[in-house]
């Protein structure tokens, strides 16, 4: 079963979210903020990481820098969720490694459910 | 343990949208002037209700320890309240239903001759008013009399502009019954109303007659009475029947709720 750590800061939609992948047959870890969420994916390495930015501690761009800069944790497939939609957002999240970009208010969850399955199948 | 109970993708996806406007407009909040602030505040009270209220199903799913027991029971509970809410709503329609209907309602109202008019001239007024009446003044024709909304009124035709009096008895009448009277002007053509002006004594719950006469404001004489029209204030069968249908109404809104309450209880 592929493992999944999914970082957000809004307890409403880390519930929402990890009831939808758990339904979808993943296992999912969560954390609901940058620091703790960088922790977790050291201690667990997950296949995939569901990550917001805006968050308290420390932000999703923070973490992906971390993230790039750990030569065991860059390999991992990281798919922004973000409030943040301007061109600009979307390509500093690109740049820093993420597979992909998602914009909460355009995002149908059943297309990101299925990204994040596209996405494991190429690893 | 992993929580494996499933919300639809098309509800979690409101939920992140949802989520994702209440963030947009908060960040729209920061950079808008006073009077579009009031209108975004309001919109994201909206919202936050809103989101706490759709968002319910899924602490509910993710609180308890059996996967399908929750999600059975939420659907029960979701059901359970909108049929309250549904049931009351179609309880309250009926009573306004009702409530329309009672206030277009006017009790009455029968023209019956029951005598020759002449013969049949409310002795009070022609103790108070006159000797005699006259019997070459025109006598006025009540068309409707009767009681609406606890108002008494009297309408018919007579001499334009002329003044009238309205005698109404309680029928039968006892030795404590006293007649009570009510005056009104005819218009231009003709026409009159009379009404008992508000905060006048009232006609208790029975049958009544009511005769009408013109009343001559200069030589304080008066015309034959009309001949008497039967009324009651009495409640139809209709205003009894809804009356008791309008109580029962409210026991079954109050059962409704009560069930309701108990079914939300017996499940948690």
């Amino acid at each position: 079963m592929s493992k999944i750590i999914l970082v957000e800061d809004e307890q409403i939609l880390l519930k929402a979210l990890s009831i939808q992948l758990l339904s979808a047959g993943f296992e999912v870890l969560t954390a609901n903020n940058g620091e703790a969420g960088l922790e977790l994916i050291k201690k667990e390495k997950p296949d995939i990481v569901l990550l917001d930015i805006l968050m308290p501690k420390m932000t999703g761009f923070e973490v992906l820098e971390h993230l790039k800069k750990d030569e065991h944790l860059k390999k991992i497939p990281v798919i922004v969720l973000s409030n943040q939609g301007s061109e600009a957002e979307k390509q500093k999240g690109l740049d820093l490694g993420a597979a992909d970009y998602y914009v909460k208010s355009d995002t149908d969850l059943s297309d990101l459910t299925n990204k994040v399955k596209a996405v494991l199948e190429k690893k | 343990m992993q929580q494996t109970q499933t919300l639809s993708s098309r509800f979690t996806t409101l939920i992140l949208h949802t989520s994702a406007y209440i963030n947009s407009r908060k960040n729209e909040l920061l950079t808008t002037h006073a009077l579009k602030a009031f209108w975004i505040v309001i919109l994201l009270i909206a919202a936050e209700i809103f989101l706490a209220v759709i968002s319910i199903p899924v602490y509910l799913a993710s609180s308890k320890a059996s996967t399908s027991d929750a999600t059975a029971q939420y659907k029960l509970r979701r059901v359970v309240t909108m049929s309250l809410l549904m049931g009351l709503f179609i309880i309250w329609l009926i009573k306004l239903i009702i409530i329309i209907a009672l206030s277009f309602q006017q009790k009455n109202l029968s023209i019956k001759q029951t005598q020759e008019a002449s013969q049949w001239q409310p002795a009070t007024i022609q103790h108070v008013l006159s000797s005699a009446p006259d019997k070459n003044l025109s006598v006025p024709t009540l068309t409707a009399v009767g009681e609406r909304n606890g108002i008494f009124n009297a309408s018919g035709k007579a001499i334009p502009s002329s003044w009238l009096v309205i005698t109404v008895m309680k029928d039968p009448a006892t030795a404590n019954d006293h007649p009570k009277m009510y005056m009104g002007q005819a218009d231009a053509q003709g026409n009159f109303t009379v009404s008992q002006d508000a905060g006048a004594f009232d006609l208790p719950d029975s049958n009544y007659l009511a005769s009408a006469q013109t009343y001559n404001t200069q030589s304080l004489i008066t015309s034959l009475a009309s001949p008497w029209a039967k009324f009651s204030t009495s409640p139809t069968f209709w205003e009894q029947f809804l009356g008791q249908f309008d109580r029962w109404l409210n026991i079954l809104a109050l059962l409704v709720i009560l069930l309701a309450l108990g079914v939300t209880v017996l499940t948690l």
